[in-house]
């Protein structure tokens, strides 16, 4: 056997050379398309990790803003809701105090026109009263009885003051009527016109006047006062009471 | 045809230096393996095409059987080991060409690979461990073996030579005797079953190669437990 020395360091020569080349054509551009793809995907990774990041930070963000909107309507919901209720608390309260003015108004209108019912009631009862009174009472008056009437007259006339008294005998001021329901007769005039001067005193000018309203008694009218002894005015006194007996039936 | 598998055929003189068949062949391998390299890495993509991903495929698998074997990062051994796997393939596979013989099957050409085999066993030994601590790898496992792996450091070289230019040789002497004896036919499986052989010897060197580099380079210990970078 023998070494071809040559051929040896030839093929040793040739085989790093290979090694060179294909190092420097082959293996280094596939290692570093290799290695460029891997760093390609490693960004595209890093890129999807980074939009992948964003869209979570953007819908955790879309989920905090439909939180605080859910917050906002359930927020403008409840206060909607407390104003609604104060502002019906504050309608029914207003109603209710309308509602008691208006009926505390209606029951003193009602009270208002009850009471000017029955005061017209009354007025008329006593009208008609008084009116059935002096019809009955002038169907059946005596004639006679006017010397009782006059001399109540005359006692009223004397307890009188001196004052009302001269208000019917001061002269120039006219006569002084006396009023009766029926003419009298001569003797009960001539008693009347004696009994009269003598309690009014002075010289008093009598004149005899009948009125049917008169009913029965007798009365003094001068230009300044005038002086009753009559059914007629007893009529009268006995309606008024009757009124003033039904003022304090009026309500407070 | 091939000739004495012990002698080189002089194709011409260039100078001194005699030009064998073996290195002109050599040449040719060279230029093809270079050319194709480059046309194949010419226009590589990030997004690759059918092409490109079966050269990466390749590339690959060179680069995680590195990993396995030697447990390292496969990167500083890469054009060494491929180069070596492409080279001696090619070399296997030419001849089923017509007219060549084999690089592989002289014994120049094994001896060159096996050489630089050995001497990249003491670079790559002493860049990862050292000067010192790649001549402590000798007196491993103890202080008395130093004289027998001194001499396996040499014996293992002698056995890539012989176990690659014995096998090839053969092949191509088998497929030469057929071919003379029982015309153009039959030799046939006989190429197929070189084919495979081809193929498994420069796998056997490559991983011989990567075994004997790794057992430089890594500490003593589990396999793979240094420089291990996982896919």
């Amino acid at each position: 056997m023998r070494i071809d020395w040559w051929t040896l360091a030839l093929q040793t020569a040739n085989v790093l050379i290979l090694i060179w080349l294909l190092a420097r054509f082959l293996f280094r551009p596939v290692a570093e398309i290799v290695a460029r793809r891997q760093d390609e995907a490693n960004k595209l990774l890093a890129d999807a990790a980074k939009v992948q990041r964003q869209a979570d930070n953007a819908r955790a963000g879309l989920e905090q803003a439909r939180a605080d909107i859910v917050a906002g309507r359930d927020k403008l919901i409840a206060d909607a809701h407390a104003a609604a209720e104060i502002e019906r608390l504050a309608l029914l309260a207003r109603t209710n105090e309308e509602m008691t003015r208006l009926r505390a108004e209606a029951e003193a209108a009602i009270s208002r026109d009850r009471v000017a019912m029955e005061k017209l009631l009354i007025d008329r009862a006593s009208e008609l009263a008084v009116e059935i009174a002096r019809r009955l009472l002038s169907r059946g008056a005596p004639a006679g009885s006017v010397d009782v009437f006059l001399a109540e007259l005359c006692q009223q006339v004397r307890a009188s003051s001196p004052q009302e008294r001269a208000a019917f005998t001061r002269e120039g001021d006219g006569s002084v009527e006396i009023l009766t329901a029926a003419p009298l007769s001569p003797e009960a005039a001539e008693r009347a016109r004696g009994a009269i001067a003598e309690a009014l005193g002075g010289k008093p000018v009598l004149v005899f006047r009948s009125d049917p309203a008169v009913i029965a008694g007798i009365e003094l009218h001068s230009r300044y006062a005038v002086m009753r002894n009559s059914w007629r005015n007893d009529l009268e006194r006995i309606r008024e009471e009757l009124n003033r007996a039904d003022e304090p039936a009026k309500p407070s | 045809m091939i000739g004495s598998p012990l002698t080189s055929k002089t194709v011409f003189m260039l100078g001194p230096v005699p030009i064998t068949a073996t290195v002109v062949v050599t040449w040719g391998l060279m230029a093809a393996l270079v050319l194709g390299g480059f046309l194949a890495t010419r226009s590589l993509k990030v997004r690759p095409t059918r092409g490109q991903a079966a050269l990466e495929l390749v590339v690959a698998a060179i680069e995680g059987q590195i990993r396995d074997t030697m447990g390292v990062s496969p990167e500083p051994y890469l054009p060494l080991i491929g180069t070596l796997f492409l080279f001696i393939l090619a070399a296997n596979w030419s001849s089923l060409i017509p007219g060549i013989e084999p690089p592989t099957g002289r014994l120049e050409t094994d001896a060159a690979l096996a050489l630089i085999v050995f001497f990249a066993v003491i670079y790559f030994g002493i860049r990862a461990r050292g000067l010192v601590g790649y001549l402590k790898t000798f007196a491993e496992p103890t202080f008395f073996m130093i004289p027998l792996n001194v001499v396996e450091t040499f014996t293992r070289t002698f056995s890539l030579i012989v176990r690659l230019f014995g096998n090839v040789m053969s092949g191509a002497f088998i497929i030469a005797i057929i071919l003379s004896l029982a015309g153009l036919l039959v030799p046939i499986p006989f190429m197929g079953i070189e084919l495979l052989i081809g193929a498994i010897q420069a796998y056997i060197f490559t991983v011989l190669a990567m075994v004997f580099i790794g057992s430089a380079v890594r500490e003593s210990g589990p396999a793979g437990s240094e420089e291990r970078t996982e896919p």
